[in-house]
């Protein structure tokens, strides 16, 4: 199991909770996985395929970009931070 | 530059620390910084660069103080409901240190002025509160080669990075584009409270302060993540982007529609 970190604009598919426990091989597989029990969960992260250009993915604070994407293996105790931009102030 | 014998007092308790001394805080004496939007981190940025003696601060801000505003905007009180927030924040960040300059420029920064109106600073600390002013900011400071500090707060979360132009990552190079419209909730529409501004605030003016000091600063190629919900800090890595279109080799202007800004009162 990894965990997943969200961020609050996004608190809204995991019942208000900043980290939930996830499963998966990879990065995609993981966010599919969440979305089949939180709908609307992956199209707000992913487009045609990739991570959209106002989200960031990070695995163990590591840019998933600099790794391999949505292909990015997880493995066990793994921590995946979603970002999208904020702009308040 | 000396410091005279007041500001030797005044300064006493940060010229004791161990790597900062008169010659730090000469740089700080010297150095001219702008701070975007005289908001909820605009309060602690202008505050904490006042204290720690920054020469000269200019403040932008086009807004008025409202009464939505009193929960976290700290330099102001019911009496200045409607006056200038710049103005009301340069008089009182004077009278807290005489012996700086604070300038009140009541304009709206957008992308065609942004670039003119952030030149030959030192430094810009960004406390706007909308994608469109955000990104124009960085684009500026891209182009200018200005040391950026930024920061952002929605709710319960806040978001600090310092940007050195060239050799860290810009905003932009971690957020290529903007959100569409409705994506990501703005203060008003979400909420937030004084302490979350209170602590990014003072985050960036810290980073700053350092860097204008000379001294090492920790937010370069990181954005800091403070999630007080279950109060943790975590720092994630970033990295440029060749490609970037402000700080990368070719510049491409990229505007963010202002259709999506919603203004945070």
């Amino acid at each position: 199991m990894a965990t997943m970190r969200l961020s609050t604009p996004l608190r809204k598919y995991s019942g208000g909770k900043p980290e939930v426990t996830v499963e998966g091989e990879t990065l995609l597989e993981v966010l599919e996985k969440f979305d089949s029990k939180h709908p609307g969960f992956a199209e707000k992260i992913i487009e045609n395929g990739e991570i959209k250009r106002f989200v960031n993915v990070f695995v163990n604070n590591i840019d998933v970009r600099t790794k391999d994407g949505l292909n990015t293996k997880i493995e066990e105790n793994d921590t995946i931070s979603i970002l999208p931009a904020v702009s308040g102030g | 530059m000396t410091l005279s014998l007041d500001e030797i007092k005044r300064y006493s308790r940060q010229l004791v620390l161990p790597d900062f001394g008169s010659r730090q805080q000469a740089r700080l004496k010297n150095a001219k910084v702008m701070v975007t939007g005289a908001g909820g981190l605009g309060c602690p940025i202008s505050v904490y660069l006042t204290l720690s003696g920054v020469g000269r601060i200019d403040i932008v801000d086009m807004d008025e103080v409202d009464l939505t505003n009193l929960n976290r905007q700290f330099l102001y009180g019911p009496d200045d409901v409607g006056k200038p927030k710049v103005k009301i924040a340069a008089r009182r960040l004077t009278e807290i240190n005489p012996e700086i300059e604070v300038n009140p420029i009541v304009e709206k920064i957008t992308y065609d002025n942004a670039f003119d109106l952030i030149k030959g600073y030192d430094a810009v600390v960004d406390g706007t509160d909308n994608f469109p002013v955000r990104y124009a900011v960085n684009d500026a400071c891209a182009v200018n080669r200005t040391p950026l500090f930024h920061g952002a707060v929605l709710m319960y979360e806040g978001r600090a990075m310092s940007i050195i132009p060239k050799e860290t990552a810009c905003f932009r190079c971690v957020f290529p584009d903007a959100p569409p419209a409705g994506m990501v909730p703005t203060c008003r529409e979400a909420g937030v409270v004084g302490s979350m501004t209170g602590i990014i605030g003072s985050i960036q003016a810290l980073e700053a302060v350092r860097y204008l000091a000379g001294l090492d600063i920790g937010l370069k190629d990181r954005i800091l993540i403070l999630n007080t919900d279950t109060m943790t800090f975590d720092k994630v890595n970033v990295k440029r982007r060749e490609d970037c279109s402000a700080c990368g080799d070719v510049f491409i202007k990229k505007p963010v529609d202002e259709v999506c800004e919603v203004r945070s009162q």
